[in-house]
């Protein structure tokens, strides 16, 4: 038996992509879910977690322990510098930049989304579009990455109501038209809870959009970067 | 116009490639950290292809702790005769010897962080401002957080909540005197990857990492092969196992695992289906939850 994943390893094309928005609105725990919920997480990464989560006092493992590597980030319970993890799937293999929110560390969530084809705009259903979701959405399409993908967060927190999620997606296109990207995509998610991250969620049926896992492992990428013109640099 | 797309792994070798003739083109001194394990001998490998057909531009440097294994020397012996590069070796014990570091006591005692100490003197005595070093991030958490050039002060400690901005493809190199970079050209690839590249472009292997028969003991659910460095505790007792090794350091602290697999395939097959990380295996990296951060802001690469 040969894994699905390894059949097509020599073929499968690489999507760098990031995540941003601000201070918990969930980050590091939609990374943990996309790698939790595609099996990348080892056993012995979980058991390290999960010892972890236990001494900070946490019910449920915490799976942005994850990616806060840092002994600072886990002491503060926030992200610092950028963590890149890496996960395949059958059809692509990613290269995830889990970027702080934080307004101070805004140079370190640059260096992270500096190199991704397509950006996760993370916002809290129940704060809705702020200063730091517009300044991370704003440089995402001053560093010319052609993909966002606004994901809004915590719907198990407003009773999976579909006008939380219209009103937010209004008002962040109603911003979008300052902004340089041409392919913008909504999608209502709980990280926590794992709806529409990578299994569609049985409790949002007003939503017949993608889940996340099936965008990023479908967004067309190969005419983003130039590979035909010869260049010489000088 | 034809169409152009390149697989993952050749997208991951160019990126290797470009940081390597970048270090070439910023750096006066650099040297490559080598030290026979997979990740060393595919640096090692692209940095021929980055140069190719000149020889590289820079030399080898071994940190020896005393405790290698016997094949792993061997095989560096050879490759670098083999390609006509230079190699630099200094070594641990004589480190011990000038006082400069103790050596670890009690049945766990390794050589691993006392390499920090031989490391930072070699970089000073050859006047080194980038050594090239085969970490990956999808290893540690730790390492998941530096960057490509990641910068050293003057005494060769990493501030891991002060990292310059990395942009695009521009990496910056400037410095002051007395300080250096690490380079890590294969961040981006996971274990899954370097196998994957070492059966695509068919790279020779120290026959550690393929299936032998080996004296080992069982500690803490690794099997430390047997050697004059590690003395056993009480309950203990060397057994003959069928393993291999998925990385090799210290054999103090590089634990092996049971396994039939005598192919790269069969490697292949064996870590995608696996359900820990290869530094599972490493005694070192279970000391405690920062182990990694607390010797990479020492100065260990």
């Amino acid at each position: 038996m040969t894994d699905p994943i390894l059949q097509n390893y020599d073929k499968s094309e690489l999507l760098r992509f990031t995540t941003a928005g601000s201070v918990d609105d969930g980050k590091s725990t939609l990374i943990g879910r996309l790698l939790y919920d595609s099996q990348a997480i080892f056993e012995d990464q979980m058991e390290a977690i999960e010892t972890a989560s236990q001494k900070t006092g946490n019910e449920e493992v915490n799976l942005a322990l994850l990616t806060d590597g840092l002994r600072a980030e886990r002491e503060q319970g926030i992200t610092i510098d950028v963590a890149y993890r890496y996960f395949a799937t059958p059809k692509r293999k990613f290269i995830i930049a889990d970027t702080p929110g934080h307004v101070q560390y805004t140079r370190n969530m640059v260096t992270g989304a500096s190199t991704a084809n397509a950006a996760i705009i993370l916002i809290d259903a129940r704060h809705g579009v702020i200063e730091q979701t517009l300044r991370h959405a704003f440089i995402a399409s001053l560093l010319q990455i052609p993909h966002l993908i606004v994901c809004v967060n915590k719907m198990d927190l407003v009773d999976y109501d579909e006008k939380v999620f219209e009103k937010i997606s209004d008002d962040f296109m109603g911003f979008s038209a300052k902004l340089d990207v041409q392919d913008i995509r909504f999608i209502p998610i709980s990280a926590l809870k794992g709806d529409n991250v990578v299994n569609r969620s049985q409790k949002m049926d007003w939503y017949n959009g993608p889940t996340l896992m099936y965008l990023l492992e479908t967004i067309y990428i190969a005419s983003d970067n130039n590979h035909i013109d010869p260049r010489f640099p000088v | 116009m034809y169409n152009y797309k390149i697989s993952h792994l050749r997208e991951l070798e160019s990126e290797s490639i470009f940081i390597m003739r970048e270090v070439a083109a910023q750096f006066e001194k650099p040297v490559l950290l080598f030290s026979g394990g997979k990740d060393s001998i595919i640096m090692f490998h692209l940095a021929r292809k980055a140069f190719f057909p000149a020889k590289l531009p820079f030399p080898l440097l071994h940190i020896d702790t005393g405790h290698n294994f016997q094949e792993t020397l061997d095989f560096r012996d050879k490759l670098v005769k083999e390609t006509g590069s230079r190699l630099e070796v200094r070594y641990v014990e004589d480190s011990i010897k000038q006082g400069k570091v103790a050596e670890e006591k009690g049945p766990n005692a390794s050589r691993n962080k006392a390499q920090t100490v031989t490391l930072l003197d070699a970089i000073e005595e050859l006047q080194v401002d980038a050594a090239l070093g085969g970490g990956r991030r999808d290893e540690e958490k730790a390492r998941a957080k530096e960057r490509f050039f990641s910068h050293r002060d003057d005494f060769g400690q990493w501030d891991p909540k002060n990292q310059r901005p990395e942009l695009w493809n521009i990496f910056n190199g400037r410095k002051n005197m007395g300080e250096h970079f690490r380079v890590f050209p294969i961040s981006n690839w996971t274990e899954l990857d370097v196998w994957q590249y070492i059966k695509l472009e068919n790279i020779a292997l120290p026959n550690l990492y393929f299936t032998h028969q080996r004296e080992v003991v069982n500690r803490h659910g690794t099997f430390l092969a047997k050697s004059p460095y590690i003395q056993l505790t009480k309950n203990e007792k060397w057994e003959m196992k069928t393993i291999r090794f998925r990385t090799i350091g210290d054999m103090t602290c590089t634990g092996g695992v049971e396994s039939p697999a005598d192919n790269l395939t069969d490697i292949i097959n064996e870590i995608a289906a696996s359900r820990t990380t290869e530094r599972g295996t490493r005694h070192d990296d279970k000391r405690s939850e920062a182990a990694m951060e607390d010797r990479k802001k020492e100065g260990y690469f």
